[in-house]
């Protein structure tokens, strides 16, 4: 029993040990350097919370927040639309269907750096297949989609939905194959449509899935990154900045650590925040069911 | 009458998911006088100058040697202590068990930028930025909650009446692992590895700020800082992104099944 | 001297006590049958023997040496689970050398011992198979080669047929019996199926709530079970219970009287089976709510009228009833179980 528990603790250190060297204890140094002034101009300097009141009375790092949280919460809310979607027609039996799921899984599985180069030429103001669409041989009035505030945002938010719905899809998909069958033959034969058997027995029973989706998505897109570094570093006019890349900026092109960190704490505890109430409300979910 | 709209569908959510890939690979497959063509031409001319520059020019091989460095280190790694770790979170009586395993995952909820800080510092003592295990080791950490997840939910599958059996048949602990759990979840181990190697293969945001050296860096980074600072060679980017692109296709072609399967495989179980 | 001797064996899971304090003693070449519902604590006492669970009090002693400390492959023990527990990735072959090959046992020694286990079993032909290409009764067939190339002191089974559909099921406790007999083995056997234990076993222990009720070969369980437990665990349909008192050497209950000699005054629950129970007669009546035909025998099910008692009552070849029917009861009395204080009582003599 003993020489039991001593092979468990053996076997678990070394993954211990590499997520609390390179995880854990970068998180706390984050912590503590944001209440530092660390830059290599100055000698390292306790200031409180001054790195968060500035973060929070700039007006570049508040117009990243605000494009932080329409990102989140407008691509999260598409990509659960979408993956629903994806999710009702993998579920559904035909021919190819391996085919139709590996294409599904394509945008998951390409680098997002890759996915960012697409997209920006997709939407490129002189050979874009989105111009070319759009307007046809009439290159005159082609658009710079990046360039403009409104169309850069909903570029970035579009190129991320379409890269991560295959996720939620799939999350959605283990969902739709956890309902058996019969509770359809039965919905059936209680002369139900199947536009009610949608909202009546597929939607309620989805709904553990579909949190966990949003659980999932939510976080993720908290971390946006490579689609703004590739696609429009912030531009234009910082209205494409997000916090994970506006922390980049600080931290090392600007070398301002402390104040970099406090940015990346704001990171942490939005996603920390959202984390602990999806969680519970997907605990709940599942016991009530 | 359904069959036509339902087939209409699954063309669309084809040509949805495809799309943006076939139009890059278009592009890659153009010679540079119908890629400057305005409005643009969708049939390519099907020539093999822009991979050639990529490969030339750009040097873009290297890239891909340092990330399949990269990638196939982190899984070796990532997939070795997640598995040692899984067997004893999965099976042995240990204290701590629950809150180990929760704190791993919650490791992996936690933003890159928050950590890179202290990472970037730390292999600045250890003397290992620009350098492949500079990355290896990050990635694998990162990586770890994945495989340590997967691998557990399938280790807790296995009868224990097998673990009790190769315990009678004289097995302790790590023979148990080895000989019988490791084999038997050979299929989960396997789709652990594709989803690590996938991550390491596709992550950015590290690669780049560790990797500052272009003798080191991996495919993303070379491809998000391909040369033209006015000018971007469309072509021989085009060309970079489908090599970096066609490996994965592949993967996600034969093992769509496994990758299905590995991806759902915590979330069902919650 | 014994093969297996349990003294004191005592398994607490937390605040549960799963054995409370266990003695036994398990002679050579005995086939010893551990009987009891689920959650009684057999399958927890095999697992102690085998070293699967630490225990925690008391001692095993297995072949004269205390093992408590040992490892399952040190105590020279084998075991046959209820899923075969047959490992997946390895052929027949392989799965029947597993255990020899953990003992680093000499090449050409090992291969002899596969092949004699494969001929006795009759498995020759699936030894490059995997298990998931047999079917159930060869996989158990391959599970007990695994457990006899070890030769061990001690085979140990857990519920090896409850997997197996009826039919095979009879098939292989015919052939475990045999095997029994061929390798002169001393077998501890864990099942909650009484066929299974009257059938195979010598010895049969029956187990309640982490306590031994009875060790009897199967005529002393059935015909004298020792506590009232084992009197209506053991037989089908159960035995049928009364409470009563006696008082001046007479059974007095469910409004009838029978004349007994026992040690005893006072509260006592008498038991009748129902091969024991005759058509007429005063010790009780009821109205017959259902006919089992099971072939060979009848059962009749009765309800009395005023105090919704249910009787079981096997029927004569000469008796019939109909469903609805009112008839009276009589015990046969030379065969009456008594129980008082949870202990059976002796009659000293029949009146």
């Amino acid at each position: 029993m003993n020489s039991e528990r001593k092979a468990a603790y053996a076997l678990v250190a070394p993954a211990v040990f590499i997520v609390a060297v390179f995880v854990l204890s970068p998180i706390v140094q984050a912590f503590i350097n944001s209440l530092y002034r660390d830059t290599p101009f100055s000698p390292k300097t306790f200031i409180g919370l001054d790195n968060y009141r500035t973060l929070f009375s700039d007006s570049v790092a508040t117009g990243t927040i605000e494009f932080t949280l329409i990102f989140v919460i407008v691509s999260t809310a598409l990509e659960i639309l979408i993956g629903l979607g994806l999710a009702l027609v993998i579920h559904e039996h035909f021919k190819g269907r391996g085919l139709v799921r590996a294409a599904v899984l394509i945008p998951w599985a390409i680098p997002t750096v890759v996915a960012g180069v697409m997209w920006k030429y997709m939407l490129n103001d002189q050979y874009g297949f989105v111009n070319l669409v759009f307007y046809g041989s009439n290159v005159a009035n082609y658009v710079a989609w990046l360039a403009s505030e409104w169309s850069a945002r909903m570029a970035i938010i579009g190129a991320d939905v379409w890269k991560t719905s295959s996720f939620a899809a799939l999350l959605i998909l283990a969902g739709l194959q956890s309902i058996p069958e019969d509770l359809y033959e039965a919905a059936r034969i209680d002369g139900a449509n199947a536009v009610k058997r949608f909202f009546r027995i597929t939607l309620p029973l989805l709904k553990p899935a579909i949190l966990l989706a949003l659980l999932f998505r939510m976080m993720d897109a908290f971390r946006v990154f490579a689609l703004v570094y590739v696609m429009t570093q912030g531009a234009p006019g910082g209205s494409t900045n997000v916090l994970q890349y506006y922390g980049y900026q600080k931290m090392f092109p600007e070398q301002q650590f402390g104040y970099g960190s406090a940015v990346s704490v704001l990171v942490f505890v939005m996603i920390a925040i959202v984390a602990t109430i999806l969680i519970r409300t997907v605990r709940t979910r599942i016991y009530e069911s | 009458m359904r069959r036509v709209v339902f087939t209409i569908v699954i063309v669309a959510v084809v040509l949805f998911s495809i799309g943006p890939f076939m139009w890059i690979l278009n592009t890659s497959l153009k010679s540079p006088q119908t890629i400057a063509e305005r409005p643009p031409t969708i049939i390519p001319d099907l020539q093999t100058e822009f991979f050639a520059a990529a490969v030339d020019e750009h040097n873009f091989m290297r890239y891909v040697g340092n990330s399949a460095i990269v990638a196939g280190l982190t899984t070796l790694l990532a997939v070795l202590v997640g598995t040692l770790a899984a067997y004893p979170l999965a099976r042995l009586r240990m204290p701590w068990r629950r809150g180990i395993l929760s704190l791993v995952l919650a490791a992996s909820m936690f933003p890159q930028i928050a950590i890179v800080g202290g990472v970037y510092r730390l292999l600045l003592k250890l003397g290992l930025l620009n350098t492949h295990p500079g990355l290896v080791l990050p990635y694998t950490a990162l990586t770890l909650p994945l495989a340590i997840w997967i691998l557990t939910s399938f280790f807790k599958e296995i009868p224990s009446d097998l673990e009790d059996s190769a315990r009678v048949d004289g097995c302790g602990p790590l023979a148990t692992m080895w000989r019988i759990f490791v084999p038997v979840a050979a299929p989960a181990v396997f789709t652990t590895a594709i989803l690590v190697f996938i991550y390491a293969w596709n992550e950015f945001f590290f690669a780049l700020l560790i990797m500052t050296d272009p003798a080191v860096q991996t495919l993303p980074v070379g491809i998000a800082k391909f040369p033209g600072e006015y000018m971007v060679p469309w072509g021989e980017l085009a060309a970079a992104a489908v090599i970096a692109t066609i490996p994965l296709v592949v993967l996600v072609l034969v093992l769509q099944r496994r990758i299905i399967s590995g991806l759902t495989a915590g979330a069902v179980k919650g | 001297m014994s093969t297996l001797e349990l003294r004191g064996l005592t398994k607490r899971f937390g605040e549960i006590e799963a054995l409370n304090a266990i003695d036994l003693t398990v002679d050579q070449g005995d086939f010893c049958v551990l009987l009891g519902p689920s959650g009684c604590g057999k399958s927890t006492a095999l697992r102690c023997i085998a070293g699967l669970e630490t225990i925690t009090d008391g001692d095993v002693i297995i072949n004269g040496d205390r093992v408590n400390e040992k490892t399952p492959k040190e105590r020279g023990i084998a075991m046959v689970f209820q899923t075969y527990a047959l490992y997946p990735h390895m052929t027949v072959r392989e799965n029947l050398a597993f255990p020899l090959k953990m003992s680093k046992m000499p090449k050409d020694e090992m291969e002899k011992r596969v092949r004699d286990a494969a001929s006795l079993l009759r498995i020759e032909p699936m030894l490059e198979r995997r298990p998931r290409e047999l079917s159930g009764g060869q996989r158990q067939r391959v599970a007990i080669g695994r457990a006899i190339v070890r030769e061990p002191t001690l085979f140990l089974f857990d519920e090896p047929l409850s997997n197996l559909d009826a039919k095979l099921r009879n098939d292989m406790r015919l052939e475990i019996a045999a095997l029994h007999r061929r390798l002169e083995a001393t077998v501890i056997y864990v099942t909650h199926d009484q066929v299974e234990a009257m059938t195979l076993g010598k010895t049969i222990v029956v187990m309640n709530d982490g306590r031994i009720e009875q060790v009897g070969t199967p005529d002393e369980v059935y015909q004298r079970p020792a506590t009232p437990f084992v009197a209506g665990f053991v037989g089908m349909p159960a035995m049928n219970f009364i409470t009563g008192e006696i008082r001046n050497d007479a059974f007095e209950g469910n409004g009838f009287e029978i004349p007994v000699s026992v040690d005893h005054e006072g509260e006592t629950l008498l038991g009748v089976r129902p091969e024991d129970i005759n058509l007429g007669g005063d010790h009780g009546e009821g109205e017959v709510e259902i006919i089992e035909n099971l072939g060979a025998d009848r059962y009749a099910y009765l309800k009395e009228t005023d105090t919704r008692k249910r009787w079981a009552v096997r029927l004569n070849a000469d008796e019939s009833v109909d469903v609805g029917q009112a008839v009276n009861l009589s015990f046969n009395v030379e065969r009456l179980h008594l129980y008082a204080d949870n202990r059976r009582l002796d009659v000293t003599s029949s009146s």
